[in-house]
């Protein structure tokens, strides 16, 4: 059991998914993934399927349009999962708030772990975040 | 093999190109638009940066005793408008960048302003500081037409209720008149 948890803790595999952000927090993302600040240290790995991830990495504001299919890739990571809303349109909305077309935050659709706010948050903020999530992984 | 590659990653190797971050605190350079702070000893609760905030990050609610400001970090868009308009010098832009929470509504600062009473009726109803620091800036002018501050303090410590009322009326025209040379 204890070997199980503790590669969680060490392989926290991410799947990334815009919901309607303007692509900052994307970049500061493959920033924090580049060399310079490599979240792999971590064991974070970008990985191109839901089905393979531990971590939903979420931006954007979540628009209507949207909604369903942040909700199905949900579903789809495999249990235990963990949600992390990456910049403030994620946290809150930021300034899309009380627009017609928006859901206001991605925890108004699907349960988040980690809230990183920033617009965009640098990468340094996203380990931050990161290792926030990790931190709160091995004490649960 | 080109030898450019090879001594690349030799270099790399001695001096390793990724950063320590969580190890090694990082201090972003100067000009680095960080977490707004308010200074609360200047603060007068004026609520001029939630009137400029561009996406409505600062919030105010008044209850009975104070003007409880709130600036939420998952709204704000760290443009610095507050900084700049803040008449006090009150809020700054830091340079703190590790806001990551765990529930939505950590994510904020704020401050709480008391509230001055009215003499009369005892309602609260101007940020003290404010009316205070008002005062002081226009002392001098004041000065120039004859009239003591305290003449000043004691008609605006009544609330608008209380000093709009007949027989208070008199008073304040002859107090106006003053003022015009
Ligand atoms: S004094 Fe400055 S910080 Fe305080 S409420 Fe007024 S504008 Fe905001
Ligand atoms: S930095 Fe800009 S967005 Fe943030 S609180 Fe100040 S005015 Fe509002």
């Amino acid at each position: 059991m204890n070997l199980v948890r503790w590669s969680r803790i060490r392989s926290p595999w991410v799947f990334h998914f815009n919901a309607g952000g303007c692509n900052g927090c994307d970049i500061e993302i493959l920033a924090a993934l580049n060399p310079r600040y490599d979240i792999e240290r971590f064991g974070m790995i970008l990985r191109g399927s839901p089905r393979h991830a531990d971590v939903l990495l979420c931006t954007g504001t979540v628009t209507r349009q949207i909604r369903n299919r942040l909700q199905r890739i949900y579903e789809q990571v495999p249990e235990p999962k963990f949600v992390m809303a990456l910049g403030n349109c994620a946290c809150t909305g930021g300034v899309f708030q009380n627009c017609y077309n928006v859901h206001e935050g991605v925890d108004k659709v699907v349960p988040v772990d980690v809230y990183v706010p920033g617009c965009p948050p640098r990468p340094q903020a996203i380990i931050d975040g990161a290792v926030k999530l990790l931190t709160k992984l091995s004490k649960s | 093999m080109k030898r450019h590659i090879i001594l690349e990653g030799i270099r790399g190797s001695l001096n390793p190109f990724t950063t320590k971050y969580p190890k090694k605190s990082y201090i972003p350079p100067d000009g680095f638009r960080g977490a707004a702070e308010y200074d609360a000893e200047r603060c007068v609760g004026c609520g001029a940066c939630s009137q400029q905030c561009p996406p409505g990050a600062i919030t105010y609610t008044d209850d009975e005793k104070e003007r409880k400001l709130r600036l939420s970090y998952g709204v704000c868009s760290f443009c610095g408008r507050c900084e700049e308009v803040c008449p006090w010098d009150a809020i700054h832009l830091t340079k703190k960048y590790e806001l990551a929470v765990y529930n939505r509504e950590d994510a904020e600062t704020g401050v709480d302003i008391p509230f001055f009473q009215c003499t009369e009726c005892g309602r609260p109803f101007f940020p003290y500081p404010q009316m205070k620091a008002s005062l002081e800036k226009v002392g001098e002018t004041l000065a120039e037409y004859g009239i003591k501050q305290e003449e000043l303090a004691n008609l605006i410590s009544l609330c608008p209720t209380c000093s709009f009322t007949v027989d208070k009326m008199p008073e304040r025209r002859m107090f106006m008149r003053r003022l015009v040379k």
